[in-house]
């Protein structure tokens, strides 16, 4: 009788555990070095940068800023893993391409082959036609600096690699605070799943401000 | 002397059923060969159905390219391929990378099972005639 009655209590605290974990949706982690000062902590940021999009236009941080946004690193003749990461961005682009303060961003790490003109062809070819993902390039310096410093992947030159260059196949959710909220394998369609919840979960989280 | 008649077309109606099957077991065992270097070299572009990628990445299945130019095949599959190519219609123009590593019987593989895959329909091509077609590529 006794023991029953402990099961019981057992079995109702799990429930409560259950209830109430499932009422707290996860709250995204924010990556990246800190600077923790007196009262506030300071989370790393994208910095400043100017490229051009597939139009020619320039984008710059304060085009991002404001928006929950995806970027990756890729180059057009790039015969190995981009394919994928562009199958699976075309999935994101699908479900949130329409909508408000959402953007994607594609950034060729091989800019001297794909100039405005090369970026705009394979973006019709993909079938992208809505503005929301942009394709962009510029000089190759400030592009790798970028990728490193800025989005913290890794981006080279490497004669050995396939197509030139070595690069992470990462997807970077970034907040519309330009800050960045998790890394994705795009090459894995359950990863890319994953990250589709946490935009919705960011996208919560702003809403609730 | 009569009575060896049916024995004999017994037999050889025997023979040529065990060709014919020796035959497809051949193609059997090199379309799944074919299905195993596909997945690791060719699925990222042409994808597992095997429709390509918007106008990027030209489609395998149903290609009236693959259906009117078996013997390129092999030398693509190898070489790769670069320039305008039109497929079912559709221009494409993006450098197909080349695989230079491959053996004539993994080439062979390969050029039997895109041939078979997806609803696709062409013969067995054995490893002999790829050899030949790989000597003539440009
Ligand atoms: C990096 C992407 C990529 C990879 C990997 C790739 N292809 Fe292609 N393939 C292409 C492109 C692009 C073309 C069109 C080439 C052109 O425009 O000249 C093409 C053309 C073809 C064609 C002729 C056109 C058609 O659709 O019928 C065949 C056959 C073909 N590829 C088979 C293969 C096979 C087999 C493999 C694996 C060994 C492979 N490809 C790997 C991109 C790729």
């Amino acid at each position: 009788m006794r023991h029953t009655l402990k099961y019981n209590g057992l079995a109702l605290f799990l429930l409560l555990a259950l209830v109430i974990s499932c009422g707290n949706p996860k709250k995204l982690p924010v990556m990246g070095p800190k600077t923790v000062l007196e009262s506030d902590t300071l989370y790393h940021t994208i910095p400043d940068f100017e490229l051009k999009n597939q139009d020619g236009q320039i984008v710059s941080v304060g085009d991002m800023k404001g928006k929950i946004f995806v970027t990756d690193f890729f180059f057009t003749t790039c015969p190995s893993i981009c394919p994928i990461m562009k199958t699976q961005m075309l999935r994101v682009n699908e479900k949130f391409g329409s909508v408000q303060d959402f953007g994607i961003y594609s950034i060729s790490i091989d800019p001297r082959h794909d100039t405005v003109e090369v970026l705009k062809e394979y973006s019709e070819r993909l079938g992208v036609e809505n503005e929301s993902w942009q394709f962009l390039t510029g000089d190759l310096d400030s592009i790798l600096d970028l990728a490193q410093k800025g989005f913290l992947v890794s981006a080279a030159e490497d004669s050995t690699a396939p197509g030139g260059y070595i690069h992470s196949g990462a997807f970077i959710l970034v907040d519309k605070d330009l800050r960045i909220r998790g890394y994705y394998d795009g090459t894995k369609e359950s990863k890319v799943d994953e990250l589709m919840k946490d935009i919705a979960i960011l996208q919560k989280e702003y809403e609730g401000v | 002397m009569k009575g060896y008649r049916p024995v004999l077309f017994i037999i050889s109606a025997f023979i040529l059923f065990q060709c014919t099957d020796a035959k497809k077991l051949k193609k059997d065992r090199s379309v799944s060969h074919g299905l195993a270097l596909y997945t690791q070299l060719c699925v990222q572009c042409h994808g597992e159905d095997g429709k390509g990628l918007g106008t990027l990445y030209p489609p395998l299945a149903g290609s009236d390219y693959i259906r009117e130019n078996p013997d390129s095949l092999a030398c693509i599959i190898k070489y790769g391929k670069d320039g305008p190519l039109e497929v079912n219609g559709v221009l494409y123009n993006q450098p197909m990378p080349g695989n230079p590593l491959l053996l004539d019987d993994e080439v062979a593989h390969l050029v039997n099972y895109i041939q078979n895959a997806w609803g696709n329909k062409g013969e067995y091509i054995a490893i002999d005639s790829i050899s030949a077609s790989l000597q003539n590529c440009r």
